[in-house]
């Protein structure tokens, strides 16, 4: 029962721990980031860019990162800002223009005062997209005009709202709302759509928050939202909604254009500025620490890389190691560093993998796997031949020390005996291999190590591990072979390839050398690894045929029957009847059809069958008209003795 | 033996003295395209039949060329008079020019 009891307390003090504990994000805008910002937006920053727009996002970009303009290219740049200048094309661009002209500082007035005086006409239109009606009154605040009549103003763009609530509408409305004052002037209408505009982010994968458009539009969305919170407005971000819409812009920091990096630029120091701004715990470097420098760099700070000042103390919650979920230390504070923000958590540990979880003052925790990297000591080796029925311990086994021993004969095994190795090491590994390379050709073979349980051996604490090679079944070819230790792990500082000499093998009967010689490892590496030889399309191969003389003679056998027929039609008595013989007609008949044969001819050799068909056409005619003509003739002196 | 022997030769001196001239020349004429017939379907045999639309067309374009004499041979025979009283010779020796002439263009066609 008390078990009981203590078990519901305990669960509720850990519910309220948890909703005392925010997240945090991880990494932050820093200064490679910054430097590639600055370049993008110098590199636009250009007087020979026609472009209004992206002038307006260098200057502006430049002035959000705190950066000074080029002294020597503001004049041009003005001038061109004054010849472009053309408010009545596009109001955006009128904006851009003021923008920038008012960022660089430009000495005189860029606009007249018509253009201020007609600039309300639009607030009257029916049509004017909010987009607009937030420019001119940015174009009003910038220049420093009263907006005239500004709940009409707040009243049109409710109503356009009802018409068109797609979301780079909604973000200027909210823009606006905060332009008119927000909650105690005219801008009312933005905290009743605050609410909307947050339900209406999507989140990618429950890590990020933006909305549907990409960065520009979440910009637009997340500052018109942060702009309402000093009028007064409620806006009902939640912190974690805060952490991942800024996970989503440190996404986005690889934005190459000058208009992504204004905005993300923007929303960035927006949130950060904001109460919401997210805390960001960023290990400094790659997560590894070594004994010889213990000591893991942690940064915390805001989105921008700012230090905050309420984070410290930072605390170290717990370091669990992942291997065993023991939890090796607990409740220790960081060291703050000279640099601001940065502290120091020396992890005096074994080498192994931890998860370390950290808060900080504020209320902002994670957590991180980290590595603890440690150096493996090479105790002793020991390698020898044993023969089959020793079991496994070598008669006489060659003690080798680290790391700059060497066998001093070289070993003699046949297929009847075991080739074993045995190796002491401080710590286990994950890895220890034997390798064994003929020094021939080069093939190689890798042999795992076990880990003797309850080894016999002289320091207790030693981890023994042992590999026995049974040359008859496990290697292809005599030779003399090349005996190298491998020790690896994930967690070690001194991964180690150790040449420990030579054994000859002598396997009998199995002697089969690999034919093809290798250079060395790496051909052979390539030939297995590397790119396929090219495929060659090979066509169907053409069926072979016959000798020429089989040809001609065959060519001869197959026409020989024309001289039989030719014969006998002389011995039949075959000829032309000349009293019936129509000269006229017979012989432009008998040419006509030799030539519609002879065209066949041609058809086969060379011709195609369109422009066959179009002499046969004519030739056709010729042939069927004398051919008739002559027929009717021959049947007509036929019947004529008859009569 | 005898027996066939006198039916051949009775049959053989019919044939000489009793068949028109212009049906022997027909007969020759389908001899002649019997025997390339053959010749051709001897070097399928012995050699192959690669190029095997080659040989098609030269085999069928035999075998129909007989067919089409044969074709020929009916309607112009006297004795069969009866059976083709519409069809002059003339009308017969155009139909066979008329048919060759298409079976011609096909196997040239199908030659390759």
């Amino acid at each position: 029962m008390y078990n009981f009891k203590q078990l519901i307390f305990g669960i509720l003090v850990l519910q309220t721990v948890c909703l005392l504990i925010q997240g945090s994000i991880t990494g932050y805008i820093d200064s490679t980031d910054k430097q590639k910002f600055l370049q993008i937006l110098s590199s636009t920053l250009d007087p020979t860019n026609d472009d209004i727009a992206s002038l307006y996002y260098g200057a502006k970009g430049l002035q959000t990162l705190k950066q000074e303009i080029n002294k020597a290219k503001i004049p041009e740049l003005c001038k061109t800002l004054k010849a472009k200048f053309s408010p009545s094309e596009s109001l955006e661009n009128a904006f851009f223009s003021l923008g920038t002209w008012n960022v660089l500082g430009c000495q005189g007035k860029l606009h007249e005062e018509k253009f201020i005086k007609d600039l309300p006409s639009i607030f009257n239109y029916e049509n004017t997209p909010i987009s607009d009606i937030r420019y001119a009154l940015e174009i009003h605040y910038l220049l420093k005009y009263q907006i005239p009549q500004p709940q009409n103003v707040a009243k049109a763009i409710v109503n356009r709202l009802k018409k068109d609530d797609s979301l780079s509408e909604l973000g200027h409305a909210l823009h606006a709302a905060a332009l008119l004052g927000g909650e105690k002037g005219n801008g009312k209408f933005g905290g009743e759509r605050a609410e909307e505009a947050i339900a209406r982010a999507d989140e990618l994968n429950g890590r990020l928050l933006q909305w549907e458009g990409g960065l520009s539009v979440t910009s637009l969305v997340l500052t018109g939202l942060l702009g309402l919170q000093p009028t007064g407005t409620q806006v009902p971000l939640t912190a974690a909604q805060a952490d991942k819409v800024a996970s989503y812009l440190l996404t986005r920091r690889t934005v190459p254009t000058a208009k992504g990096v204004l905005a993300l630029l923007e929303a960035a120091h927006a949130l950060a500025d904001s109460p919401f701004s997210p805390v960001s715990i960023t290990i400094k470097g790659p997560p590894v620490v070594t004994s010889d420098q213990p000591d893991l760099r942690v940064y915390v700070g805001d989105l921008l890389g700012r230090p905050i000042r309420a984070a410290a103390p930072v605390v170290a919650q717990s370091a669990t190691r992942l291997a065993d979920d023991v939890v090796v230390l607990a409740k220790q504070p960081l060291v703050p560093s000279s640099a601001q923000g940065e502290f120091k958590l020396p992890l005096k540990l074994d080498p192994s993998l931890y998860k370390i979880a950290l808060n900080t003052a504020n209320g902002a925790s994670a957590s991180f796997d980290v590595r603890v990297l440690g150096p493996v000591e090479v105790h002793w080796l020991e390698v020898g031949v044993s023969d089959a029925d020793g079991g496994g311990i070598p008669s006489q086994p060659h003690r080798i020390r680290y790391p700059s021993g060497k066998l001093q004969n070289r070993l003699q095994a046949d297929a009847g005996q075991r080739l074993v190795a045995r190796v002491a090491l401080s710590r286990p590994l994950h890895q220890v291999f034997m390798r064994l390379v003929h020094s021939e050709v080069g093939t190689e073979i890798v042999f795992v190590a076990e880990q003797e349980i309850g080894g016999a051996s002289g320091d207790k604490d030693a981890k023994i591990y042992k590999v026995e090679v049974n040359p008859g079944e496990e290697l292809a070819a005599s030779g003399v072979y090349d005996i190298e230790m491998i020790l690896g792990d994930t967690v070690i500082t001194n991964p180690v390839r150790w040449n420990i000499g030579q054994v000859e093998m002598h396997i009998g009967n199995a002697v089969a050398k690999p034919s093809k010689k290798l250079s060395s490892s790496a051909s052979s590496v390539i030939s297995r690894r590397g790119p396929k030889p090219e495929i060659q399309h090979q066509f169907r191969p053409k069926d072979r045929r016959p000798s020429a003389l089989v040809s001609y003679l065959f060519t001869g056998l197959t026409a020989a029957p024309w001289l039989v027929l030719l014969v006998l039609w002389v011995q039949v008595g075959a000829g032309i009847d000349t009293s019936k013989f129509h000269a006229t007609l017979a012989i432009p008949y008998h040419l006509s059809l030799a030539s519609v044969l002879g065209l066949y001819t041609l058809f086969w050799l060379k011709l195609d069958m369109f422009s066959t068909c179009a002499w046969l056409a004519p030739l056709g005619a010729i042939t069927l008209l004398t051919g008739h003509r002559l027929l009717v003739r021959l049947a007509a002196s036929k019947e004529k003795p008859e009569k | 033996m005898a027996k066939i022997g006198t039916v051949i030769s009775k049959f053989y001196n019919e044939y000489i003295s009793k068949t028109p001239k212009k049906l022997k020349v027909i007969d020759a004429y389908l001899l002649y395209i019997l025997l390339s017939g053959i010749v051709q379907f001897v070097y399928c045999l012995l050699v192959g039949t690669f190029p095997f639309n080659s040989f098609l067309s030269g085999f069928i374009c035999c075998v129909s060329s007989f067919v089409l004499a044969v074709c020929l041979r009916l309607q112009v025979n006297p004795e069969n008079k009866v059976h083709f009283a519409g069809i002059t010779p003339e009308r017969a020796y155009a139909d066979f020019v008329f048919a060759h002439l298409v079976l011609h263009l096909v196997v040239m066609n199908f030659i390759g």
